[in-house]
């Protein structure tokens, strides 16, 4: 079956806008698990964040023309990405609904031979997550925006539209909530 | 005065950027690619004909609306005209008309300086207004 075959791993990731279009595979398996997981953790919703994941290819695909591919497609990709993001935040602010299935963020086991110890990172990255999604929309934004895309408190407060003092309170408010939480005996009830 | 507990900024980063384990299902990646690629987009010639028919219809609406509304309108039109007479009358240099624009207007106790303060603030607004119109990234 050869449609199956992941796509061609060795070679270059495609750079100018013709290479984008006509290796959009390589494109969506190079960033489809990490943008799947931004936008779960964006979100706070992973079974959307599949939907808002194809909805963000399908939007780089049709305005490949508006990249500019004298810079790097990751980052413009990823401003798509939490476009859409914050679109679906303010339709579920306006529906008043709530997030759900945070266990499906949890991350799985690693390698490490020793399982008690294994089991240890795995809780602590578990507690972690769940943490982040507990954290209040307005500072998990600018958390991922800077912790994960690595975007400066300039650019994320022209982003958000707020003061670069605005990003930085959130950021460190943000970071004081995860302190307390994990310092704490976990409790799984936000 | 010791510093506010936080959680390491490092451990958060080290967290957020972890790679995850798995790639994303071949078969999901097809999926998006064959929604990429055959979602319908528009060409320059059907961007054209579709602003061409949404003119056409504001126009046609606008037609209907005049129509029905003339009674009402007719007023505000006429206000409309006599302000841009006013207005052209003060460009000219001709205080005599703007004088009777006004009173036209039924704004007797307005002066040309009053007029010309309210251009003033309304071209500050509009300025405004530009300066701090919204753009999105991307």
């Amino acid at each position: 079956m050869p449609d199956a075959s992941p796509p061609s791993q060795s070679t270059e990731p495609p750079r100018s806008r013709d290479a984008l279009r006509d290796r959009f595979e390589d494109v969506v398996h190079a960033h489809g698990a990490r943008l799947r997981r931004f936008l779960a953790r964006y979100t706070g919703e992973p079974h959307a964040a599949e939907d808002l994941a194809q909805e963000t290819f399908i939007r780089a695909y049709r305005h490949l023309d508006r990249f500019d591919d004298r810079r790097p497609f990751g980052p413009w990709l990823f401003t798509l990405a939490a476009n859409l993001g914050r679109d679906f935040l303010r339709a579920r602010f306006r529906r008043g609904e709530t997030s759900d299935g945070l266990d499906a963020l949890a991350e799985p086991a690693d390698g490490s031979p020793d399982p008690a110890a294994a089991l240890r990172v795995r809780e602590r990255a578990e507690a972690l997550e769940h943490a982040l999604l507990r954290l209040p929309a307005t500072l998990r934004e600018p958390v991922l925006l800077h912790y994960e895309l690595e975007w400066p408190v300039a650019a994320i407060a022209a982003y958000l539209r707020i003061d670069e003092g605005a990003v930085k309170t959130r950021l460190h408010r943000a970071r004081r909530l995860l302190h307390a939480w994990l310092s704490t005996p976990p409790s799984r009830s936000p | 005065m010791t510093p506010e507990p936080l959680f390491p900024e490092d451990q958060l980063r080290a967290h957020l950027q972890t790679a995850p384990d798995t790639a994303p299902d071949p078969a999901w990646v097809r999926a998006v690619c064959a929604g990429a690629r055959h979602t319908p987009q528009a060409t320059p010639a059907v961007r054209l004909a579709a602003a061409a028919a949404v003119i056409l219809l504001l126009a046609i609406i606008a037609a209907i609306g005049l129509r029905l509304f003339a009674p009402v309108l007719a007023p505000v039109f006429d206000a409309a005209i006599t302000c841009g007479r006013t207005l052209w009358a003060f460009s000219q240099g001709a205080p005599a008309l703007l004088a009777d624009g006004a009173r036209h207007l039924a704004l007797a106790p307005f002066t040309p300086w009053l007029l010309l303060s309210l251009l003033a603030v309304e071209f500050g607004a509009l300025a405004l207004f530009n300066r701090h119109s919204p753009s999105r990234h991307a």
